[in-house]
């Protein structure tokens, strides 16, 4: 009997572990095919990826006509078995470059390629010096990248020049503490390219009583262009622990803030007693994710887009709600345009509503 | 048979020869190395292994990496009642970390996997020689990759909670005057539920809005196949056991639009105990 069993056994085995084996080869069959690492591999690799992940083709279609299939046609003509490293990372840059997206980049060991149109082609209505002559010498430092004090007209000033990080809650009641008597608070993110969207949502929590819908944020769910999940509402929650501000806030923007910013800045239009002082924001609506080729480059690029609270894009920045540029003239003479306006729009509110 | 083949074998043998007649020593009418353990008693083997991942997933974009594995394992038997039909115990739990880069050595993962199958087993044969054990299992698995050099995606999850099947296989035998058993176990991933990200969701995202539900997937043998399988031989060294084999533990799945694959191979070492239950409820 036992030995019945036991060729029952060595026979329903066999024919288990093959069962498997199928079945494991028929699930790999179709997989997508690896690339070899060859100058043609690595194009068609990249194309591929951006092909099936990047999220605003469409966008880029309506908005610079871009036709990925046209691109995969015009570039590949460029690349050629024989040709170096460093000309097919000249090619693969252009032609992501195409996207005019600061959050697409490719990374070799050498070099970083990047779009940065966004920035280079407009005014930088932004000085370093002369921002740093407002800040003076004295100015308090509540975290990495946020910097402030208080200015002789009696308005606070903070400076946020990242947000990789946010500072503790402590210090930011700290800076509201000392700012108390101010008659309203200039918050500067110009050429801020982002960080953690936590930090930005932390520090916009700050200036809201109640919850606030800022917008919709979506991912991709498949390998088509069109291919999204369905929109999340993002809603801003009122910080009920800590001090919140209730008076004027102006936020300084210019066409540097990317990224986290443009989705801080999206994020404090919503909210009141905010008003959106400068340039349009330079974008970057698209949470950037990353892909490897097979000769281990590695290319960033949007992947899940993000919308304002009227499910419009936010890729291409968020326009000011007073257009304003600097003027030269104050540059030269160390007067920061942006700050003296926002100073006065404050003061005005404030001192003559 | 070529030369070099048959000079292998001989070398095999020579070496596994030389091993016994320094370490083993047979126990005093000890005829066995290796036997299902009887009612209230349990057989427990734990296990280092050493050994090669393979790792390939294409989340976001097609990523192929391999490298070094460190694991332990343990495994053990129980007997609950040899009458019944599904009278005997078999779990195995491991914990897997791998260390893994890609071809031009320019990326870094790294793998840590935690298993845990448990297996009712049938004693389906049982002669002198052999043992056979067949039963339902329930097989939990969680674990990670690690992308050292992504930008929000530094890390995807996989793992399932099904139900599988198990077949525990001993052969026994001798070498001289040497018990040994050679003994074989498998675990097959049947049906449950599996997590993998659907499409390019991002891992930020899920916990944002809660959007757990749709990383979670049905899972068959049809798109998820997960195997734990090892081999070793038992033999004795001084008054205990060695337990000396390689093992393979595969999870492959094409799940949410992507692919998963995770292959780990490695050869085991660690000792077998046999103790009695104290807390015995059947």
């Amino acid at each position: 009997m036992n030995r019945r069993r036991l060729y029952l056994t060595l026979f329903v085995c066999p024919v288990i572990l093959l069962g498997l084996t199928v079945s494991c080869y028929s699930n790999g069959r179709d997989v997508d095919a690896e690339y070899a690492n060859t100058p043609m591999g690595n194009f068609t690799s990249l194309w591929t990826i951006m092909d099936r992940n990047y999220c605003f083709f469409d966008y880029k279609k309506q908005e610079l006509g871009v036709d990925w299939d046209e691109v995969f046609d015009r570039y590949s003509k460029y690349i050629s078995d024989g040709m170096g490293n460093r000309a097919l990372f000249e090619v693969l840059c252009q032609m992501l470059a195409e996207l005019r997206d600061g959050h697409v980049n490719l990374v070799s060991s050498y070099d970083v390629g990047r779009s940065w149109h966004i920035k280079s082609d407009y005014a930088a209505n932004f000085s370093e010096d002369v921002r740093s002559d407002y800040l003076g010498t004295d100015y308090v430092i509540a975290g990495n990248g946020y910097y402030y004090r208080i200015l002789i007209d009696n308005v606070g000033y903070l400076a946020v020049t990242s947000f990789e990080s946010r500072p503790s809650d402590s210090r930011l009641n700290t800076m509201f503490l000392q700012m108390m008597m101010c008659n309203g608070l200039i918050i500067d993110v110009r050429n801020n390219g982002g960080g953690n969207s936590w930090a930005a949502e932390d520090l916009a929590s700050r200036f809201t009583e109640k919850r606030v819908l800022t917008g919709y944020s979506c991912y991709k769910n498949g390998p088509g262009h069109n291919d999204f999940s369905k929109l999340e509402e993002n809603w801003l929650e009122p910080d009920m622990y800590n001090i919140r501000w209730n008076k004027p806030v102006v936020v300084l923007t210019n066409r540097g803030c990317y990224s986290t910013t443009n989705e801080f800045v999206n994020i404090m239009r919503y909210l009141p007693n905010v008003t959106l002082l400068g340039d349009t924001t330079g974008g970057g609506g698209g949470l950037p994710f990353t892909g490897e080729l097979p000769n281990g480059w590695t290319v960033r690029f949007s992947s899940a887009p993000s919308f304002d609270a009227s499910m419009e894009h936010i890729e291409s920045g968020v326009a000011p709600d007073i257009r304003l540029d600097m003027d030269p003239d104050d540059i030269k003479a160390g007067t920061d345009t942006y700050i003296e306006c926002a100073v006065k729009l404050i003061n005005d509110r404030i001192v003559n509503p | 048979m070529t030369d070099s083949c048959h000079f292998f074998r001989r070398f095999v043998l020579a070496v596994i020869m030389a091993f016994l007649q320094a370490f083993a020593v047979p126990a005093a009418g000890q005829s066995s190395v290796w036997e299902l353990p009887g009612l209230k008693e349990s057989t427990r083997v734990v296990s280092l292994g050493v050994g090669n991942v393979y790792a390939r997933e294409t989340y976001m974009s097609e990523l192929s990496y391999s490298g070094i594995s460190a694991s332990f394992n343990e495994d053990t038997w129980k007997c609950y009642s040899p009458e019944r039909i599904l009278g005997y115990g078999r779990s195995h739990t491991s914990v897997l970390l791998g260390y893994l880069y890609n071809r031009p050595k320019t990326g870094v993962l790294l793998n840590l996997d935690f298993d845990y199958f448990h297996s009712r087993a049938w004693r389906a044969v049982h002669t002198g020689s052999s043992d056979l054990l067949l039963g339902p299992a329930v097989m939990f698995r969680l674990g990670g990759l690690y992308n050292m050099t992504g930008s929000n995606n530094l890390a995807t999850a996989e793992g399932y909670l099904s139900l599988g099947l198990c077949a525990d296989y001993t052969y026994r035998f001798r070498i001289r005057n040497y018990p040994m058993a050679l003994q074989a176990g498998m675990y097959s991933l049947l049906s449950g539920a599996a997590i993998a990200p659907e499409y390019d969701q991002p891992y930020w995202y899920m916990y944002k809005y809660g959007q757990y539900g749709r990383a979670v997937h049905f899972a068959w043998i049809g798109n998820c196949q997960a195997v734990n399988s090892q081999v070793a031989l038992v033999c004795p060294v001084g008054r205990g056991r060695l337990w000396a084999g390689c093992s393979l533990d595969y999870l492959g799945n094409r799940l949410g639009g992507h692919v998963t694959r995770i292959a780990n191979t490695a050869f085991t070492v660690g000792y077998v105990r046999t103790f009695e239950l104290r807390d015995w409820r059947l």
